[in-house]
């Protein structure tokens, strides 16, 4: 599923964020043009995908995002919109008007949402009004980045605003080569055992929590494997494959915390198809120099047998930033944009 | 069976473009026309009007100041074809609901406004599989946005509506014929005659003062027959006696000096020629396609 930037400018500054080293680098008076919606709407209709996904920085800063969402609505594909929720009256305004014969079938917003208690109060109100006012949209995305998390806000929040039942939780990743906040691989068993404690009161409110790209399998026990594996109807993953990035100049990534590696114009594949093999082959070549993040994952079975990718690329490229260039060069940022 | 004859019944193969003024009502009948309009709610009074022997190739609604925003689009048109000549799309998010409609309908949106807007325009209708177009004008500007329209038109492998004037002037071009865009525009002699309320009869709408090629709403019934339509498509021909800059051109098959205004700075050369190169293209495409 292609993530589409449509501006490179965020109004937060999340002590975590894996965007922060492709936003530093990028001119933030882009914003994506109707011209390239169309040519990326028509590149990936064509490869059969079905949903297109808008993102930034902030997705709500781009002037055009409510048109943009019915254009994409209109070509018959679902839109996912990742927000923070941050928008202004006018734009929520207008938003409640156009989107009003828009069902949750066709369009689905995802709220990245931090600890109220670390976030500014107009912000927090500025969410408050969005929740509201789109709820039935509304699933909700966390980022654990440090341990000793606190989920409850998570649970409070969907009560409140009668959002979807769903979590989207993923692991903050780091930048390779840089200091973001993230859950380091020592630390991913606490993490689980944390997780899986607070489990139950997710249960308890018939929320259900399913992981984004980049957990490791063995951080869990076989038992809490199983509870995992009731709790997602048998839809938990712990793989790490390329979302695929498309900034607003038709730049291609493989995801954020990557964007310093395989980066190059989607104007350069002729079809989507050639687009994912590029960036599997990106991924098999790194993988080749190190299994995953663990020293485990070179031999391990389920990595092997394709149940786990072993943790988030990124973990793993972070293990050859400070070493002599030794190895596939894939495995070194900026080596391609160099050539 | 000759008593269940139409009246009106006549051989010619042209359509006649005209308003649908009363004097000129009775003449048109039996005959196959395009109606020009400047409101859309007039189409459905006239059709109401229309004599069971005229049938109607479409209704041209000249709007060049509105946008699809200002304009209603009445789903009673159901499969009458009706060209909008607009000068802009609007705000897509006021206008997604005309359009999610049209494609229920056999509505052809035309721009004519600012050409770069415009040729967003079109392709936006066009990837929702809408008939589009804008309007070429012999000293319009020729922007770069106009080359990506010649290449989504030609080029994109994605199903896409038409594009106007490439769609009419691809049906109309072989190795052996010359185009313009001003086919697209009900000017060919081959095919459209415009009379006026005066019952002036020309390729061209014309304007105060001009006199056309011949004069009488009589002269319809044998009018595929006239002289001067010969005469009118063969008056490329006197450039070439001229020697014309335009025919030392290669596009010239594409533009039959259409741009001569501004053959002198060059860009519609380079236009031009993108355009042929893309009818040529799809001239081989179809011939591939045939050959399989």
């Amino acid at each position: 599923m292609p993530n589409i930037l449509l501006t490179q400018k965020c109004i937060r500054s999340c002590p975590y964020c894996f965007a922060r080293k492709h936003m530093h680098d990028a001119p933030p008076e882009d914003i994506l043009k109707w011209e390239d919606l169309i040519y990326i709407t028509d590149f990936f209709q064509a490869g059969g995908d079905q949903n297109l996904s808008l993102l930034g920085g902030e997705p709500f800063l781009h002037p055009g995002i409510i048109d943009f969402i019915l254009y994409i609505i209109s070509r018959g594909m679902h839109v996912t919109v990742f927000t923070s929720g941050v928008a202004s009256d006018k734009i929520i305004r207008e938003a409640m008007e156009k989107l009003q014969n828009v069902t949750p079938e066709q369009l689905a917003f995802v709220v990245n949402l931090n600890n109220p208690k670390e976030t500014p109060y107009s912000e927090r109100e500025s969410i408050g009004r969005f929740m509201t006012a789109f709820s039935r949209f509304i699933t909700l995305s966390i980022n654990v980045y440090k341990l000793n998390f606190d989920y409850s806000f998570a649970l409070q929040t969907i009560n409140k605003f009668g959002l979807q039942r769903n979590i989207r939780l993923g692991l903050a990743h780091p930048i390779p080569g840089k200091k973001n906040l993230c859950i380091r691989p020592e630390q991913m068993r606490q993490m689980a055992e944390e997780f899986m404690a607070y489990l139950p009161t997710f249960e308890a409110f018939d929320i259900h929590v399913g992981f984004d790209c980049g957990v490791p399998m063995c951080i869990f026990t076989d038992e809490e494997l199983g509870k995992l594996f009731k709790h997602t109807f048998g839809r938990v993953s712990f793989q790490c494959g390329s979302a695929i990035d498309i900034g607003p100049d038709l730049e291609v990534w493989p995801c954020f915390p990557l964007s310093g590696y395989c980066k190059k114009s989607l104007l350069e594949f002729k079809d989507a198809r050639e687009l994912e093999e590029y960036f599997r082959s990106f991924h098999r070549n790194v993988r080749v120099e190190t299994g995953g993040i663990f020293e485990k994952c070179d031999s391990c079975e389920q990595r092997l047998r394709g149940l786990c990718s072993g943790g988030c690329l990124s973990h793993c490229l972070n293990k050859f930033v400070n070493e002599p260039k030794l190895r596939n060069e894939e495995v070194y940022a900026n080596t391609l944009e160099q050539k | 069976m000759r008593k269940f004859m139409p009246t009106h019944w006549n051989r010619n193969r042209h359509t006649i473009v005209s308003r649908y003024d009363w004097p000129l009502e009775e003449g048109l009948k039996g005959h196959c026309i395009c109606v020009l309009v400047s409101r859309p709610e007039d189409i459905m009074r006239i059709k109401k009007h229309l004599h069971e022997t005229t049938q109607v190739n479409g209704f041209i609604v000249d709007a060049p100041e509105a946008s699809l925003e200002s304009m209603e689009i009445n789903p009673e048109w159901g499969e009458t074809p009706v060209v909008l000549k607009l000068n802009r799309l609007g705000k897509f998010g006021n206008v997604c609901d005309k359009l999610n409609l049209m494609k229920r309908m056999n509505v052809t949106l035309i721009f004519c406004g600012n050409v770069a807007q415009n040729c967003t325009d079109a392709t936006i209708v066009a990837s929702l599989g809408l008939h589009t177009g804008i309007e070429f004008r012999p000293d319009m500007e020729l922007p770069e946005e106009l080359m990506d329209l010649v290449t989504y038109n030609f080029y994109n492998r994605v199903p896409h509506g038409r594009i106007e004037p490439f769609a009419t002037m691809h049906e109309e071009f072989s190795n052996d014929t010359y185009v313009s865009p001003l086919m697209a525009q009900l000017r060919n002699p081959d095919r459209y005659i415009h009379v006026d309320k005066e019952g002036r009869l020309s390729f061209y709408p014309l304007r105060e003062g001009e006199e056309g090629f011949d004069r009488g709403l009589d002269k319809l019934y044998e009018i595929s027959s006239h002289p001067a339509i010969e005469e009118a498509k063969h008056s490329w021909q006197q450039m070439f006696i001229d020697s014309h800059p335009c025919t030392f051109c290669p596009a010239f098959r594409v533009c039959m000096g259409f741009f001569a205004e501004q053959s002198e700075s060059g860009r519609c050369r380079e236009v031009m020629n993108e355009v042929l190169e893309g009818l040529e293209f799809m001239n081989e495409s179809n011939q591939k396609k045939g050959d399989n």
